[in-house]
Formats: structure tokens, C-alpha cells, sequence
């Protein structure tokens, strides 16, 4: 597979000093295989678009070293820039007054296209985001999910060999986000690695190939995402509703009840099943056999489920954590 | 080495093209190009008569005011617009060099400045009428190439000042009317106190000015025409250091861009 496209070792990022100290990443370690989608989940103020500009050269970390296939991104900028894309999302970023094609043939120069590919690469990307047709009109003209796909066509036109993602489907009507992630999966398949972070758990679980968590600046969780999605502990929620005594046997072959209600006679129980199989299906059918059942539903565990869970377990362990491995000082200055 | 040197021309090129585009909306542009140098030569000349020596030198020393305005409110302010904009990361911190970019930027700025500004006076002194000694409209032509060389340069410097300080408005407004009474364009230098004369030394268009007077008045002098380039140089190359240490602290610091 030769060097990995990203290689980040030991980085932490202090902003600010003293009182207005903030620690917004520490101790990160990670690597994205070349053609790999790493999904950065956390949650708001974790340290992703943090991560992302280290990798970008648009900020230096304050320790460890990160390397982008291999060149350091403290010294040798040039060669990260020519191989790095990026898209941050967000309302600004562009020229108000400057067509969206003008804005974008700019900073495509900038990116380094040169000048005898310009016209066609330009023209492609935006095609390739739809905005043929808006392209000509002034960028403050231009809706929110427009300016969004004008960002994605940014850090699109260069053709970069990996694509920093900082929740690019932000604002993305349904279709355009689909049509997002479909080319995000077509451009991994050309060999571009990718990393994505997003809040949107449908990105990650259609995309990712691992997946990490971050919370307040720390990797807690760094597994390929099949793992992540069985992290869980159970592959599906089973919804019965019955009347009458309510079955003995649910809580056996595996599935534990999460909950049940009652209500005028109508019973509504919640399983998690470990699988969801033949066996299960006929383990389930045993236990339902006696019982006066109305209905049942079937809804595999859905990423969101995992990361709630995961950032449950997360909060809780967190003071024991954070007493053992932290002089008390540093841990007192972030969290307060 | 030529593929670099086109690959370097053209990113200038594209700079200067995208702030020309840029302009054309800004209102400001009307204030500084226009409306400054019609007012200031009403104020000046309007109502004297001038002889023909005269005339070359009010419109020159006009035209000069006019145009260190028009740096400031325009060229000067190419950085702190790109922070407003959001797009100040991606232009410091692409393939080329931030140097490269921001001399594009401020050269697309000072060249449509200065049409603006000797359109606008050209106009207003066909109105009034003026009659003028142009004994040599070669070195006049050089002069002109020397004033947007200084204008860009200068440009340059101040967008990184008003860049580093976070608080370029503020700046702009103070600085441009100390200007307009020390500059040594309006009121000549030797009627300033002796501890302030230091001051028009530095500016460059005021050398330019020297140089003008004394083609229209008399024998081509080139000592005062040389101080202008001199001066250029140092501005330019103060603007390339201030650019590389801002950008470098910004990187450093996390100040670069606010997304
Ligand atoms: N330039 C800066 N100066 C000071 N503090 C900063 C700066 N940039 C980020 N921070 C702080 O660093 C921490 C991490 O911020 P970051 O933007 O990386 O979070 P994030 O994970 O991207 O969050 P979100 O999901 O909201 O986008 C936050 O506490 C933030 O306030
Ligand atoms: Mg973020």
C-alpha cells in the first residue's frame, strides 16, 4: 500500500493563553490508509475542524507531527498543498460580488490547476455539482446548499489525492447529498483517500471504512467501521405489541428488554437482539407463541444508536479516566 | 524556468483580474476616484487663474493626493477584505506565494484607481479650461509608471499592516487625512515644522511630485524621481516580510481564517 495518506502522531493544538487557554486537540494518533474513508465523529467543539486544518496547512500544531503521503505539514507545505483538497463548508469562503464559475476558476488556479486545463476542469466541476446553469450568476446570489456545492467543487477541481471533508453535506437538499455520497464513493474507488467528518451518521455508516471518535480533543474510539457498528452489543430492535399477559421467555436466547409500556391493555415491549437471523426470527416466534400479538417491528441498529451509546459510556467513564492519566492542573484547565 | 516565470505571471494576472471584477461594485471606488479628485481640484483651482507652469503642478499634486487615498481605501484594503470574506486562508496559503497573490491584488487595484483618477481629472481640467507645460511627456509617462509601481507597493505594505492590527477601518481613516496635510502634496513640505518634515520624505509620491515640478518648471532632475524608486523598494520589500511573518503567526496562532 506504500506510505499512508495521513499519518498524524502524537499532535495537540493549544489555542490561546493563560485564562483563555483552550486545548482543542491532545495526544491525537491515527492513520488513513492510501484510498481509505476515515469518518471523524464528535461532538460539537471536539477538535475536528481542528484535525482538518493541521492537514489542510492552514495551522500548525503546537506538538507531535503530521504527515500527508509522507510530507510533513509543518515543513514541507508546497507538497501537502498540491496534494490535498479541501472543502469547509459554510456561508463565506467566496467573492460575494464574483460569478460562482469566476470564483471557482480562481481558486482552482490557486489550487494549482494549470492555465491550459483550467477552462475544462472548471466547467466539469461545476457540472459535476450542478451549477452549470447558476454559474454565471454573482456568488451572493447564490442559496446556502448552492454555496455548498460551489465549496465542493473547490476542493474537487484540483484533483486532489486526498480530500479533507469537513461535514460537506451541510445544507445539501436529500437528492444533492445522495448525489454526494455517490461520488464521494466513486472518487475512493479512483484511489483518492478520504477524510470525512460529519454529523450526519448516514455519511459515515454509507461511507466510512473506519471511524473515529473524538471528545474533547482525545481519539476515545479508532475501529474499522464494521466493528463500530457492532459496538453497540446488539444488531436490532424488535418492537412487539400484544394484549393481554405479557410473554415470560423474552429475555431469553440473547435479547434483553429495553423497555415495555402498558397502555389500556395494550402492551408495547422494546427487544435488542444480539442478530438478526432465521434463528432469531424462529427463538423470537417461540417466545411470542403464547401471546395475543397485534404487531412487530424490525429496525436494525442504526448508526446514531451506536454513537449515542458510545458517547454514554464515554461520559461516564470520563472522571475516572481523566484522574488517572492527567496531572490534575492540565485536566482542570479545559474542562472548567 | 520560463514555464515558471508564466506560471508566475499568470496567477498576478488572475489576481489582478479578480480584484478589477471586485471593484467594480465597491462604492468606495466612486469616493476615491472620482468624487476626491473632481472635488480637490474644484477646491484647488476652480476659481484661480492658473499659468500653464501652475497647472501642471496643482493637477499633479491632486492627482497624487487622489491616488494615496485610493491606495488605502482600495489596495490597502485587499487583506482585511479577504478576512471578511472568509477567503483570506485559501489566498495566503496556496501553491504560490502569498507575495505573488497580494501583488496582483494590490497592482489590479492601483491600475484601476489611477485610470479612474485621471479620467475623472482629465475631465475637470478640460472643463475649467486649464492650459498646460508638458516639455516632457516621455519622463511624465515614467512618472506615471513610477506612481502605480508605488501605489502597489505601498498597497502591499498597508494591507498587511491593516492586516496585523485587526482593525484596518479604523487605520484607514486615520491615517489618510494626516496625510493629505503632511504628504508634502498639498502643502509643500518647507511650510511644515522643522520636527515634522521627516515625515513627506517617507512618502513616496511626494518625491514623485518634486520630480514633476521641476520637469514643468525647468531641466529633467532625476535625483527625486530615484528617491520615489528607492522608496518603492523598501516598501515592497517590508510588505513581503510583514506578509511572510503575519502569515506564518496566523498559522501559528489559528488567526488565519475564523470559519
Ligand atoms: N482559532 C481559534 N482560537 C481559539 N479557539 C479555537 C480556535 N479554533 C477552534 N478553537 C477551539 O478549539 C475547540 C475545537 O474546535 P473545532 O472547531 O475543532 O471543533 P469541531 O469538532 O469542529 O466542532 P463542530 O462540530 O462544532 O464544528 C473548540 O473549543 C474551539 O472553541
Ligand atoms: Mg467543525
Amino acid at each position: 500500500m506504500g506510505v499512508p495518506a495521513v499519518e498524524v502522531t502524537g499532535v495537540g493544538r493549544v489555542f490561546g493563553r493563560g485564562r483563555h487557554e483552550v486545548v482543542a486537540l491532545r495526544d491525537v494518533t491515527f492513520e488513513v490508509a492510501q484510498g481509505q474513508i476515515l469518518g471523524v465523529l464528535g461532538s460539537n467543539g471536539a477538535g475536528k475542524t481542528t484535525l482538518t486544518k493541521i492537514l489542510a496547512t492552514l495551522l500548525e500544531p503546537t506538538t507531535g507531527t503530521a504527515r500527508v503521503f509522507g510530507h510533513d505539514v509543518r515543513r514541507e507545505l508546497r507538497a501537502v498543498r498540491r496534494l490535498t483538497g479541501v472543502v469547509f463548508g459554510g456561508d463565506r469562503g467566496f467573492y460575494g460580488a464574483l460569478s460562482g464559475r469566476d470564483n471557482l476558476r480562481y481558486f482552482a488556479m490557486l489550487a494549482g490547476v494549470g492555465r491550459r486545463t483550467i477552462r475544462a476542469k472548471v466547467d466539469d466541476a461545476l457540472a459535476g455539482v450542478g451549477l452549470t446553469d447558476a454559474a454565471r450568476r454573482p456568488v451572493e446570489t447564490y442559496s446556502k446548499g448552492m454555496r455548498q456545492r460551489l465549496h465542493i467543487a473547490l476542493g474537487l477541481v484540483a484533483e486532489p489525492r486526498l480530500l479533507l471533508l469537513d461535514e460537506p453535506t451541510v445544507g445539501l437538499d436529500p437528492v444533492e447529498a445522495e448525489r454526494l455520497r455517490t461520488s464521494i464513493a466513486a472518487l475512493r474507488r479512483t484511489g483518492v483517500s478520504i477524510l470525512l467528518t460529519s454529523h450526519y451518521l448516514l455519511d459515515i455508516e454509507r461511507l466510512a471504512d473506519r471511524v473515529l471518535v473524538i471528545a474533547q480533543g482525545r481519539v476515545m474510539v479508532d475501529t474499522p467501521a464494521t466493528e463500530f457498528a457492532r459496538s453497540a452489543g446488539f444488531a436490532a430492535t424488535v418492537t412487539v405489541q400484544g394484549r393481554g399477559p405479557l410473554p415470560a421467555r423474552l429475555d431469553s436466547y440473547g435479547m434483553t428488554v429495553e423497555s415495555v409500556e402498558d397502555q389500556g391493555g395494550v402492551w408495547t415491549a422494546r427487544l435488542r437482539v444480539p442478530d438478526w437471523g432465521g434463528e432469531m426470527f424462529q427463538q423470537l416466534s417461540a417466545a411470542l407463541a403464547d401471546a395475543d400479538v397485534l404487531g412487530v417491528d424490525v429496525a436494525p441498529v442504526r448508526l446514531e444508536d451506536v454513537y449515542a451509546l458510545v458517547m454514554q459510556r464515554l461520559a461516564q467513564d470520563e472522571p475516572a479516566r481523566t484522574a488517572q492519566d492527567e496531572p490534575a492542573g492540565a485536566a482542570g484547565v479545559d474542562r472548567r | 524556468m520560463t514555464e515558471r516565470l508564466l506560471a508566475g505571471g499568470w496567477v498576478a494576472w488572475m489576481a489582478l483580474r479578480a480584484e478589477q471584477q471586485g471593484m467594480r461594485t465597491r462604492p468606495m471606488v466612486v469616493v476615491v476616484a472620482v468624487i476626491q479628485p473632481v472635488a480637490l481640484l474644484f477646491v484647488v483651482a476652480g476659481t484661480r487663474d492658473l499659468t500653464p507652469g501652475e497647472a501642471t503642478v496643482t493637477v499633479s499634486a491632486v492627482v497624487l493626493t487622489a491616488m494615496w487615498s485610493a491606495t488605502v481605501w482600495t489596495a490597502g484594503g485587499v487583506l482585511r477584505r479577504e478576512r471578511g470574506y472568509g477567503t483570506l486562508a485559501r489566498s495566503v496559503t496556496s501553491l504560490y506565494s502569498p507575495s505573488l497573490v497580494l501583488f496582483g491584488r494590490s497592482l489590479g487595484a492601483t491600475v484601476y484607481s489611477a485610470v479612474g483618477i485621471l479620467a475623472s481629472s482629465a475631465v475637470v481640467v478640460a472643463l475649467l479650461g486649464f492650459r498646460f507645460a508638458v516639455p516632457h511627456p516621455g519622463w511624465l509617462l515614467v512618472a506615471l509608471l513610477v506612481v502605480v509601481a508605488s501605489g502597489t507597493a505601498l498597497g502591499m505594505l498597508l494591507a498587511c499592516l491593516f492586516l496585523v492590527t485587526r482593525h484596518g477601518l479604523a487605520w484607514s481613516g486615520a491615517l489618510i487625512y494626516p496625510v493629505f496635510i503632511l504628504g508634502g502634496l498639498l502643502i509643500p513640505p518647507d511650510a511644515l515644522p522643522v520636527w515634522l518634515r521627516w515625515v513627506p520624505a517617507l512618502l513616496s509620491l511626494r518625491w514623485v511630485h518634486e520630480f514633476v515640478v521641476a520637469v514643468s518648471g525647468g531641466p529633467v532632475r532625476l535625483a527625486p524621481l530615484g528617491v520615489a524608486v528607492a522608496l518603492t523598494a523598501g516598501y515592497l520589500l517590508l510588505a513581503v516580510v510583514c506578509l511572510r511573518v503575519a502569515v506564518d503567526a496566523g498559522r501559528r496562532k489559528g488567526t488565519l481564517e475564523l470559519v
